[in-house]
């Protein structure tokens, strides 16, 4: 079960406002007349956002069809009167996940396309390249995909929006349900994790917590192609009972068949961007050994029928995206799209760039979406969503909710706090 | 800027020779008494307080009025061993003598680089630039012939000078721009309308200094590859570079305060030598992984992540399949979806062009300064310092997020690799005896050699190589946006490789000898015979001084539109230098 379809490999895996007296025509401009553009990417007819990610590659599994999906939203909105009159173009490009693609094709869409926004641009090695640029031509960045807490820097980053909560929110809350879950809370625990963001991250979010590990040990990205035997032995020789695990999914992946080879055979409780089920069979891992890992999550699963928001998303794909599955990451796309029509809607017919800025730091609160954690959007945090329910992997592959509440954090000091958050009820059309 | 400070340093062409007791000519000053014939190409020497120049005049058949002086670049003032005269392009290169080194000298550079034979920059004038030679002579001189040929067709007058000494020249240089341009204003060229002065690398500091000097005789000035921002700053990213080999690769690099030309020469023959036969299982006596350590030193250098090879980007093929086998070298060495391999490689040769300029550049400018300022042997003559940089603050966050994957990966097992090699760089963090503390005096005359101050009036068409190794394109962003912000008859271009990446590998895995890329990439490598990028510059310079500026700016964004190579984008801007005092704590 996807449960939380932020993007993360390894491996395998102008600010130009044209003013409206620039009109060139030397007579007057008939009141009839339609409004002049008034921002980049918006027309009276349409508004123009732009993405990237991986769409060919080996890192593009799961994660191709983001775009279509969340397309498939806004064509179901364009159906549907669009945003104040507008309809919603989404152009995207293939960066392969490759770092120095990004830029590239970032540019064409600034430059060729003339984009209003960024929406849903992909990864943290790949987004680095160009948060910066987006920020420095005033270009809004909406919904970047990735759990990476760099990128909630209101200050440094004032376009830039992050949806997912992130890793330090993730270890925040993980060391919430340990300490307050008696068969967690009992055991000898360590941790591992990848290095570089997933490992800065988690440790910061930890330490925050207050939590501290038997032992500690880390893997390169690109190790587990190979073994992480190593440190599945450090792990097994110093008795972990508990182990966290902070990585990507073909890492985990690589770590229980390790384990399981060494007879090591511990609790596991797995970042959500490492423990999609789906993906973890694909991998080829045994649903036995999924069976019973203990993994945070935001949103409802996609095979939660009972879910409205799930049930609506997955009948507008199946009408607007026939060829696209409906599947966590789909779902996650799709949320993100409704996400960002309300921000624009909401932000009015005069749509400009500074405009929905505004209006994301200051009515996120109005805004529904199938999370089920507060989104937490102001002039000095742009966090997303903030926090985690708990679930563990039946045999069956259904990630099962082991609290009936939430936990939330921030990215800042402090540590993760029960929340008596509701999601708002799902409205019949999920229109913006 | 007064070169009075510097008459002096003729005494120091002399300490030239003391440093290896190598002869230094002396030509009779000689300069023509009459115009330049249209059609010919006149030479001769001027005469300066600083030394003898040599100049070229070479007219067009039929002249515009217009004459582009033109400056070199940094051509290195010490015997190169000729063990490393191929790695540094010198080779057949016009720009620099083979002599023989004898007595003491000889049997030192035999004893140590197995020859007596070295290469030395001469003096010899050009009047046009001619891309790196890293490309290889042949195309560098045709591409040069090129655009040469088409100016003189266009009617430009051609006229350039060497320096009466090399190294840090930019004294001499504008010493002899000066006198040329007395020359040809005094009848050397008859029926001069406009002066206009370009340079290369160090010469567009030559350039741009003479532009400043004279602001009524010179109508235009062209720095291409630029080192704007000045010696202290180009010198600080060598000693970032180096000293983060220090720490972590090689503990017995000097890095700066060379006492004498051997240490210097040792310092380079140590980082090349470990370039040249490092794996990506090596790891350096201090126990770190070299390619990592490397690619981390020029990271917080501010070096690019593209070569001349390796673009960065291109996955080789070879690559992939390994994947599903789980291929010990590649997994533990890189991560291949993020195409951190590319950039690391490319990171292994960008170290190896900076370090020439960064061991044997600051040795030269050292001697300078003991020289200039009249220290004592044994003086402190280091005019950067690292006492307190905080190498972590060298590395941005989107740097970080970027390339976490390369510099954590290693053949050794190693936990948290970055997070290691930083807990390295700060161990010595104040501690005099491994660090370097600047000596005020050097800087002092450091900072007082002629340099640029963007106070130029006339119009500055500007061009860098966005991947420039030895002269980052955060120069040129310096320039325009620190040193001269507010100037409006400035235009800066940046070329670009092609997008599509330039890396090419043969079927069994290994880069193809067809990998070719000719501008974006490299020191100074514009492309003419091809590209067309400095025919552009001198047309929209000469649009400006002939049109004004409201026409020199249309035909900059023509260009910039239209031209081969170069950035399309209006509000494109490279990655910033490294700013060491600001990490500094």
């Amino acid at each position: 079960m996807p449960t939380n379809p932020r993007a993360r490999f390894g491996p395998v895996q102008r600010a130009l406002a044209i003013a409206a007296g620039a009109i060139l025509a030397v007579g007057v401009v008939p009141a009839s007349a339609a409004p002049a553009p008034a921002e980049t990417g918006v027309t009276d007819k349409q508004i123009v956002l732009g993405s990237t990610l991986p769409l060919t590659g080996i890192a593009s599994a799961g994660y191709k069809d983001l775009a279509p999906a969340a397309k498939a939203y806004f064509d179901y909105v364009n159906a549907n009167g669009g945003v104040n009159g507008r309809s919603i173009v989404l152009k995207y490009y293939d960066d392969e996940y490759n770092p120095a693609k990004t830029p590239i094709e970032t540019r064409k869409l600034i430059n060729a396309d003339k984009i209003f926004a960024m929406f849903q641009a992909l990864g943290t090695p790949t987004h680095s390249t160009v948060v910066r640029d987006l920020n420095r031509r005033q270009i809004p960045d909406l919904f970047v995909n990735t759990g990476y807490s760099g990128f909630d820097n209101a200050a440094t980053y004032p376009m830039t929006f992050p949806l997912f909560p992130s890793y330090v929110v993730e270890a925040k809350a993980m060391a919430y349900f340990i300490q307050n879950t008696p068969d967690l809370a009992s055991k000898t625990r360590c941790l591992f994790y990848q290095a570089g963001e997933f490992g800065d991250d988690s440790r910061r979010g930890f330490a925050d917590a207050g939590m501290t590990f038997a032992t500690t040990t880390s893997y390169a990205s690109g190790q587990q192609l190979v073994s992480l035997a190593p440190q599945v032995a450090k792990l097994k020789a110093a008795n972990c009972q508990l182990v966290v695990f902070f990585g990507v999914t073909s890492a985990t992946a690589r770590l229980l068949g390790d384990s399981a080879r060494g007879a090591f055979a511990p609790t596991w409780l797995v970042t959500s961007v490492g423990a999609d089920y789906d993906s973890l069979v694909a991998a080829g891992v045994p649903a036995a050994l999924i069976n019973g890992v203990n993994s945070p999550s935001f949103l409802p699963p996609a095979n939660d029928a009972a879910d409205p928001y799930v049930a609506k998303f997955k009948a507008i794909l199946s009408q607007y995206g026939k060829d696209v599955p409906f599947n966590n990451f789909t779902l996650s796309a799709m949320n993100a799209a409704y996400l960002a029509t309300q921000a624009m809607a909401l932000t009015g017919p005069n749509l400009t760039r500074a405009g929905l800025v505004t209006t994301l730091n200051t009515k996120a609160s109005q805004l529904k979406s199938a999370g089920l954690t507060p989104l937490v959007y102001s002039k000095s945090s742009h966090q997303g969503y903030t926090g985690y329910y708990l679930g563990r992997y039946d045999a069956a592959g259904n990630l099962v909710r082991q609290t009936d509440f939430v936990v939330t954090a921030t990215n800042g000091p402090g540590v993760a706090a029960k929340s008596t958050y509701r999601r708002p009820a799902a409205p019949a059309k999920l229109l913006p | 800027m007064s070169t009075r400070p510097f008459t002096r340093l003729i005494a120091g062409v002399a300490a030239a020779g003391l440093l290896l007791g190598i002869p230094v000519a002396v030509t009779t000053a000689s300069a023509q008494s009459s115009a330049c014939a249209l059609g010919a190409t006149c030479e001769g020497n001027l005469a300066g307080t600083l030394g003898t120049s040599p100049y070229t005049i070479k007219m067009p058949a039929t002249f515009n009025g217009t004459v582009l002086i033109y400056s070199h670049g940094y051509r290195f003032a010490t015997p190169i061993p000729e063990r490393f005269a191929g790695p540094l392009g010198l080779l057949n290169n016009p720009n620099y003598d083979r002599i023989t080194l004898t007595g003491t000298d000889g049997a030192t550079f035999t004893a140590a680089f197995g020859s007596a034979t070295a290469y030395i920059g001469n003096n010899r004038a050009e009047i046009v630039p001619a891309p790196a030679a890293t490309l290889g002579l042949a195309a560098a001189a045709a591409s040069a012939a090129d655009l040469e040929a088409s100016l003189l067709a266009k009617g430009y007058a051609l006229a350039g000078v060497g320096y009466a000494r090399q190294g840090w020249a930019t004294a001499e240089g504008l010493e002899a721009n000066s006198n040329l341009i007395g020359l040809i204003n005094s009848g050397g060229i008859a029926g001069v309308k406009k002066i206009a002065v370009w340079g290369s690398s160090l010469g567009s500091t030559v350039a741009l200094a003479t532009a400043q000097a004279n602001p009524r005789t010179v109508s235009g000035v062209m720095p291409l590859c630029g080192v704007q921002a000045g010696p202290i700053q180009a010198f600080d990213t060598a000693m970032t570079v180096l000293f983060t080999w220090k720490a972590l690769v090689a503990p017995n690099l000097r890095v700066a305060n060379y006492q004498s030309y051997a240490q210097a020469l040792t310092d380079l023959a140590t980082v090349l030598t470990t370039l040249g036969t490092s794996t990506s299982a090596t790891v350096s006596q201090v126990g770190y992984p070299v390619f990592q350590a490397n690619f981390l030193a020029g990271l917080l250098g501010g070096l690019p992540t593209k070569s001349a090879t390796f673009d960065g980007q291109t996955v080789n093929p070879l690559f992939l399949p390994t994947l599903a086998t789980g291929n010990t070298a590649l997994a533990l060495s890189y991560s291949p979806t993020s195409s951190g391999s590319s950039s690391l490689a490319a990171m292994l040769q960008n170290v190896g062009a900076a370090a020439a300029l960064g061991i044997l550049g600051r040795f030269e400018l050292e001697q300078r300064a003991r020289v200039a300022g009249n220290l004592p042997a044994g003086s402190n003559l280091a005019f950067n310092g690292n006492l307190n940089v905080d190498y972590t603050k060298l590395l941005s966050v989107e740097q970080r997020a970027q390339f976490a994957d390369a510099l954590n990966a290693n053949t050794a097992g190693q936990e948290d690799l970055l997070d290691r090699m930083f807990a390295q760089l700060a161990l010595s963090k104040g501690n005099a005896t491994f660090r370097y503390q600047q000596n005020p005096t050097v800087v002092g005359v450091v900072n007082a050699l002629p340099g640029v101050t963007g106070k130029n009036p006339q119009p500055t068409v500007a061009i860098s190589d966005l991947y420039d190794a030895v002269t980052p394109a955060g120069n040129l962003l310096a320039y325009t946006q620190t040193l001269a912000p507010k100037k409006r008859n400035s235009v800066a271009y940046y070329t670009v490789p092609p997008t599509s990446g330039y890396t090419q590998f043969t079927p069994a895995g290994a880069i193809s000898p067809t990998t070719a890329v000719y501008s974006g990439v490299g020191h100074c490598n514009f492309a003419d015979n091809n590209g067309g990028q400095l025919k552009a510059v001198v047309d929209v310079l000469a649009t400006y001084m002939n049109s004004g500026d409201v026409a020199g700016a249309a035909k900059a964004n023509s260009v910039r539109r239209r031209t081969n190579g170069i950035e399309s984008d209006r509000a494109f801007q490279p990655p910033a230098l490294k700013d060491t005092a600001a990490a500094s704590s």
